[in-house]
């Protein structure tokens, strides 16, 4: 009785055991062969997978980011006038979103108003004037041209009347106005070479808004906020007899010292989770069985298909690249060539597909129709910290573009993302001042130019962060940059 | 012997320390002193005439020649010009640990060669690659001193640097503040520059902005509803 009773056990044991490992041979990818599998055809299979997954089934759980795509087109900071001296406010600092929701209402307004808009061409000097005196109003920076039909689409408005006025703008300020008349005032800089900010020109637009809206900004008044003023207010941007450094009108000069955050980065690809790979294979269509796959030694992951390359590199980086012109992704579902919002959309829901956004990126290239080749399109996007910009530093060299999208009519031609994450690990008051940097970049320019005396024309100065991947706290420095000169001079902000 | 010996002394000892302290700007200015020299330096926005102003600061920017050291004074009734004294501030790391983590030292790195970044895309039908990136700078690292005077208080003073440009945030009271600016060279030559800077009180300008206000609404009553302006 009790032997028949083991064998009985025994034999339920045996099945269960066989059981199990044929469900881990017929269903586990790892133990295949690439070349050939019957059920990981099946599974792979779009359709039974839907349909796995209503009932359950499923591990199709696709790795979400909670970032939301339009924290990457926001302007990169907002500068308010606070009774003669300037505040500036980034996307992480109080405020910035409350700030945002009432400049995206007025430009929303301002792009879907249907009345005749009569803007007025002005001169440099106004629009330095109301960026000097007039009291709280908001200075846009994007820091990228924008078309206004671009801008109007991303704000959800098809044909502005604006676009009949203003073609690509740079900057922009919002005046309240006087307290009689229920207008405010928008002066917009456009950019007529996208290249050259000298060539740009200045408009006056009179719009009729209810300005009740803007009462939750008059606190800003009331708070001690970190102060700065323009290279221009100081006329630093005028030569003088005494001095051989001219600083460019716009550039901002903190009035004092900044609470500066420091930075831990990290890599976002760990190449040894299979789910995260898999995210980025499906992203970009690839079977994560019926391909052909490589490891390399330095545990690099290629992938080959008829029409593209997908390189995934343990270090962070993803790239993809279509083998010939036209062939690639095809990112659109309907005909006709797609705009250059259509693109930028594609561009950023794949990347939210490929799981690698982060709060972090934030768009670097210019919104502009591309004359010389319509329907092709290249964003580029970087990393930012608060505001502040993150240069990556690989092998010497400064990598410009850490993410980049090409997409032509369509279909995808080339990707690419350094994928970093950055953290704010505590902070620290600058003790160099800009100024201070301001000389000592002077001294190497003289150096460097064999020229002691030699006028420097600094075109912009702002905190950078260096990112070289190998250190464990990023110190944010003055970057320098010169008219006609390669170089950006580095100094550090804190010592 | 040993009396040559002490002239000598002497003599280098002067030579080594008169230069500095010649330098020091005197703790104290009369009321009607003027400089030897002018053009040391050039303040910005300032043509002489009072300054008037509703922030709690100034900020006194302006150009002059390296190596001039600026003292600035504040004018009292009672004691005449004297210097403004500042106290820097703490710049230890905020930590969560509450430890500050002394930064290590500054290397100083250049970085050079600029090449066709990787991200090209070969065009197959042209056989040419476009390098659709935009080609990166070279960047030139920097080693400049930094304040690192902390919890001491100290003069109102600093060296114009290489650039020439300089800034400061000067603190007013209510009413007229009165400073005088010591551009020195060296003791033969320095420059005073007087200003006079007016703090109003910011009653002053809720009081124009009440009437303001005032005017509107009156307005507002001239013109009957649903008619446009």
């Amino acid at each position: 009785m009790a032997k028949d009773k083991l064998k009985t056990f025994m034999l339920i044991f045996l099945v269960s055991v066989s059981l199990f490992f044929t469900k881990q041979i017929w269903f586990s990818e790892k133990l295949w062969s690439s070349d050939y599998n019957f059920f990981a055809k099946w599974e792979s299979n779009t359709l039974l997978r839907s349909v796995f997954n209503r009932v359950g089934g499923g591990n199709s759980q696709r790795l979400k980011t909670d970032v939301s795509k339009e924290r990457i087109l926001n302007p990169q900071k907002f500068v308010v006038n606070i009774g003669g001296k300037k505040a500036i406010f980034r996307q992480d600092d109080r405020l910035y979103d409350q700030m945002n929701g009432v400049i995206k209402d007025i430009y929303t307004e301002l792009l879907e108003n249907t009345r005749q808009l009569n803007p007025r061409t002005v001169d440099e000097e106004e629009w330095f004037e109301v960026l000097r005196s007039k009291s709280l109003y908001a200075y846009i920076d994007f820091g990228i041209v924008c078309n206004i039909d671009v801008l109007g689409q991303i704000l959800g408005i098809e044909n502005t009347q604006l676009a009949n006025h203003v073609q690509n703008f740079r900057e922009s300020i919002i005046v309240p106005g006087d307290s009689i008349s229920d207008d405010i005032v928008i002066y917009i800089r456009e950019a007529k070479n996208i290249d050259d900010p000298s060539d740009d020109v200045f408009s006056r637009i009179n719009f009729i808004y209810d300005k009740t809206k803007f009462g939750t900004l008059k606190e800003l008044e009331d708070n001690d906020f970190p102060r700065y003023t323009f290279s221009f207010e100081q006329e630093f941007h005028r030569q003088k007899a005494t001095s051989q450094v001219v600083i460019a009108p716009h550039v901002l000069i903190p009035s004092s010292r900044q609470y500066l955050p420091i930075l831990q980065s990290y890599n976002m690809l760990d190449i040894e989770n299979d789910r995260q790979v898999e995210n980025i294979l499906e992203a970009f269509d690839y079977s994560t069985n019926t391909l052909r796959q490589y490891r390399e030694a330095d545990g690099t992951l290629l992938y080959v298909e008829n029409s593209s390359k997908l390189n995934i590199y343990p270090d962070g980086r993803v790239e993809y690249k279509a083998v010939e012109a036209g062939k690639g992704l095809k990112l659109k579902e309907e005909t006709g060539v797609p705009t250059l919002h259509d693109s930028l959309r594609m561009a950023m829901e794949l990347m939210e597909q490929v799981g690698l956004l982060n709060h972090s990126l934030h768009l670097t290239s210019h919104l502009v129709e591309n004359g010389e080749e319509p329907g092709a399109y290249t964003f580029n996007f970087g990393y930012f910290y608060n505001g502040y910009p993150i240069t990556m530093i690989r092998n010497n060299k400064p990598i410009d573009n850490p993410v980049q999208i090409k997409i032509v009519n369509g279909t995808l031609q080339y990707y690419y993302q350094y994928a970093r994450e950055y953290m704010g690990i505590n902070g620290m008051y600058s003790n160099v001042s800009m100024l201070n940097a301001v000389d000592g970049a002077y001294g190497a320019y003289e150096q460097d130019a064999g020229d002691a005396g030699k006028q420097m024309d600094i075109t912009n100065i702002t905190l950078r962060y260096f990112d070289k991947g190998n250190e464990t706290k990023l110190l944010p420095k003055w970057s320098i940059s010169v008219k006609d000169v390669k170089d950006t001079y580095v100094v550090p902000a804190v010592k | 012997m040993f009396k040559r010996l002490s002239v000598i002394l002497t003599i280098v000892a002067a030579m080594l320390f008169l230069p500095v302290v010649s330098l020091a700007a005197p703790d104290k200015l009369e009321a009607d002193a003027q400089g030897t020299v002018t053009g040391l330096i050039e303040l910005s926005n300032f043509t002489g005439e009072e300054i008037t102003t509703y922030e709690k600061s100034y900020i006194l920017s302006g150009s002059g020649k390296e190596k001039v050291i600026i003292t600035v004074y504040a004018y009292d009734d009672t004691l005449g010009f004297r210097k403004v004294k500042i106290v820097p501030e703490d710049n230890e790391e905020d930590t969560a640990a509450g430890t500050a983590d002394k930064d290590t030292a500054i290397v100083h790195d250049m970085y050079t060669g600029i090449e066709a970044d990787s991200n090209t895309v070969t065009d197959a039908d042209t056989n040419t690659d476009s390098d659709i990136s935009v080609q990166a700078d070279t960047i030139k690292e920097v080693i400049t001193d930094a304040d690192t005077d902390t919890g001491q208080i100290k003069d109102l003073s600093w060296q114009i640097g290489a650039s020439g440009r300089f800034s400061q945030e000067l603190e007013l009271t209510e009413g007229k503040n009165t400073f005088a600016l010591y551009a020195e060279k060296d003791t033969e030559t320095f420059e005073i520059i007087k200003m006079d800077i007016t703090l109003l009180q910011k009653d002053v300008l809720t009081k124009i902005k009440d009437i303001t206000v005032d005017i509107k609404e009156e307005l507002k009553k001239l013109v009957p509803d649903g008619q446009e302006r």
